[in-house]
């Protein structure tokens, strides 16, 4: 086991220390550990390179000398394989540790811990004093981010079951442009193939994992994406007016952006995106709340309490 | 990332981060060593022992690295080819970003300072990337509220806190004497002793407004005492919408295969949450037993409608 975790460490030292490119007959010469018939060689060399590419190590392939059709060479160079954050302040590096820490339990522990360990290693001292006590955390899912953030950065689409309102699954191809929290609960913003626009998903209601979409064209990402406007529904906004009683209804107190008093009652404005689910919240609170308009609120609301009242009648 | 520790590859990529670490901290403690890094001491100590053979080709004495173990603690020495650290990789990258701006709007009120440098500092990571899909995060919960609590819980301190209860609808003051964090999925909650209850209660994080150390204090005694409330039980109809109801009634493992007018049984501690429920689901849920409480939804709907008939 330790014989090939010695060798890689090895090639990887062997790789950077060289200036020039290094041909595969070199190493096997003169790097340690690769033993046996060549062929045997061949092979441990070539699982090697891709161990490396896969820990993000890049390694470089040029030719020995331009001028001949030459065995092919390789190295490693410094600049790719080491982290470049120009200087990095010890209240940068107290801020990237809450970062980190705010991972904890969750999704991307695991590689939050690995960077700050690595962000560590550059000899500054964490300056946490710096900073205000604060314990921010991101809630964990069951979604492997492994496939998603590698999506995301080299813009490949992504495949996964989506469960619709009615509990049925529908496949979606989607070209990812973000990934957001919100209310603790995780979503994904991008473009849906199949509906030809932009489309939010929650992670909690995608079944299953996500992967690559195999026969997925790379994209671009529009310019004027706004990740945070497309989750706030800001394009498009309804108003309503709704009659709260007085000391309840606390919810909806909170969306209030002007309010009324109107002695029992108070009178309050609100702006929503989804009237589905305004319908439900007002809803909720029963007879503390009473939609004065819009039209489809109202009616929305009304519609409901009939049904319930032919339902339990 | 796979977490096996004793995998080649795994082995590789830690010994390579061992060099730049160890140069950082040279005359580390060995557990202080193992902890950080995740791994068992005598993990650990395979690690170096890997690590003191590797070198430069040649591999003379002259050539590889060099470590000395002093009682427990750890240098290097002769090492430079891998002093300085990885780069980031990709998930690395934005687990940070993720992070980073959670931080952000966390702090968002009090230290403006510090936002311009959460900017240049995403703006590094991004470029190390080369990263162009956005990321957002944001706390369902204000930090000051859950270091007061862990504090409390650590010091076995009560609290007084204003709690927003969604069904009953109401702020409630309360004093508390918090055991516990407890999460399920989505939510962390405080699992604690409440005076005004006289009992054990969870409230969720995201609920509590406020929170400051209380001047009643709560006996531990008290918490011998603690009684389980007894719970209704409803059977519902599911009509439509069988998501949302999914949702709402968090269905799991096989109660979660839902069919359109599929019968289900619910248990609830208070009638009052019970018809806040049924309300929401908008007449895709029906409420078929106790008769008392299907009554009650029929003759409350009947009465807001009378409001709305009024103008």
């Amino acid at each position: 086991m330790s014989r090939k975790s010695e060798r890689l460490v090895n090639l990887t030292i062997a790789l950077l220390a060289t200036k020039r490119f290094i041909t595969k007959s070199e190493i096997f010469r003169t790097v340690e550990g690769y033993e046996g018939t060549p062929e045997t060689k061949e092979r441990m060399f070539e699982r090697d390179k891709d161990d490396l590419r896969n820990l993000g190590i890049e390694i470089e392939v040029g030719s020995f000398d331009p001028l001949f059709d030459d065995e092919a060479g390789y190295r490693i160079r410094p600049e790719s394989y080491a982290l470049n954050l120009d200087d990095i302040s010890g209240e940068d590096l107290a801020l990237l540790s809450l970062a980190a820490e705010a991972w904890r339990g969750a999704a991307l522990d695991g590689a939050a811990q690995s960077a700050l360990l690595r962000l560590s290693s550059i000899g500054v001292v964490s300056d946490i004093d710096a900073l205000p006590a604060m314990t921010p955390r991101l809630s964990s899912s069951h979604i492997s981010f492994e496939t998603l953030t590698a999506a995301i950065t080299s813009r490949i689409p992504v495949t996964f079951s989506y469960i619709a309102a009615e509990l049925s699954i529908e496949e979606r191809i989607v070209d990812p442009y973000g990934i957001a929290t919100r209310n603790g609960h995780w979503y994904l913003v991008g473009f849906d193939h199949k509906r030809e626009g932009i489309r939010i998903f929650r992670f909690d209601r995608i079944d299953g994992d996500i992967a690559k979409a195999s026969k997925g064209k790379s994209y671009e990402i529009p310019k004027d994406f706004d990740l945070a406007a497309q989750l706030s529904g800001a394009d498009a906004l309804m108003k309503s007016d709704l009659d709260i009683r007085k000391g309840k209804a606390h919810v909806l107190r909170h969306m209030a952006i002007s309010l009324e008093d109107m002695g029992e009652w108070d009178r309050i404005r609100i702006s929503y995106p989804d009237v589905e689910r305004m319908i439900k919240l007002v809803l909720w609170h029963g007879a503390d709340a009473k939609v004065v308009s819009n039209d489809s609120l109202r009616t929305g609301v009304i519609d409901a309490l009939r049904q319930l009242v032919v339902l339990h009648g | 990332m796979a977490k096996n520790p004793t995998s080649p590859l795994n082995k590789a990529a830690r010994m390579l981060d061992l060099v730049p670490y160890l140069h950082a901290h040279q005359g580390i403690a060995l557990s202080t060593l193992a902890q950080n890094f995740g791994v068992s001491e005598s993990e650990m100590n395979a690690d170096l022992t890997t690590l003191w053979m590797c070198g430069l080709p040649g591999y003379t004495p002259l050539e590889l690295i060099d470590l000395s173990f002093d009682s427990g603690y750890v240098t290097i020495r002769n090492a430079q080819t891998l002093e300085s650290p990885r780069s980031l990789n990709k998930e690395e990258a934005i687990a940070l970003l993720l992070g980073l701006d959670l931080v952000r709007s966390a702090l968002a009120l009090d230290r403006k300072d510090l936002l311009s440098n959460i900017d240049v500092l995403s703006q590094r990571l991004r470029t190390l990337i080369g990263l162009q899909a956005q990321l957002k995060a944001e706390p369902a919960i204000d930090g000051s509220i859950r270091s007061t609590i862990t504090s409390a819980i650590s010091s076995g301190t009560s609290l007084d806190i204003k709690y927003h209860s969604l069904y009953a609808d109401r702020i409630s003051e309360r004093t508390i004497l918090p055991i516990e964090w407890q999460n399920d999925s989505f939510h962390e909650y405080v699992f604690a002793y409440c005076d005004q209850a006289q009992s054990f209660r969870t409230f969720r994080l995201d609920r509590i407004q406020s929170a400051s150390i209380a001047e009643k204090k709560l006996k531990p005694e008290h918490l011998s005492q603690g009684i389980e409330n007894p719970q209704i039980s409803y059977r519902i109809r599911i009509h439509s919408h069988l998501r949302a109801a999914r949702e709402l009634f968090e269905f799991e493992g096989e109660d979660k295969e839902l069919h359109s007018g599929i019968e289900k049984e619910i248990s609830s501690f208070t009638a009052e949450w019970m018809r806040r429920m049924i309300f929401s689901a908008a007449a895709s849920v029906e409420l078929l037993s106790p008769e008392s409480e299907r009554g009650d939804i029929a003759s409350s709907a009947k009465a807001l409608l009378a409001l709305y008939e009024k103008g």
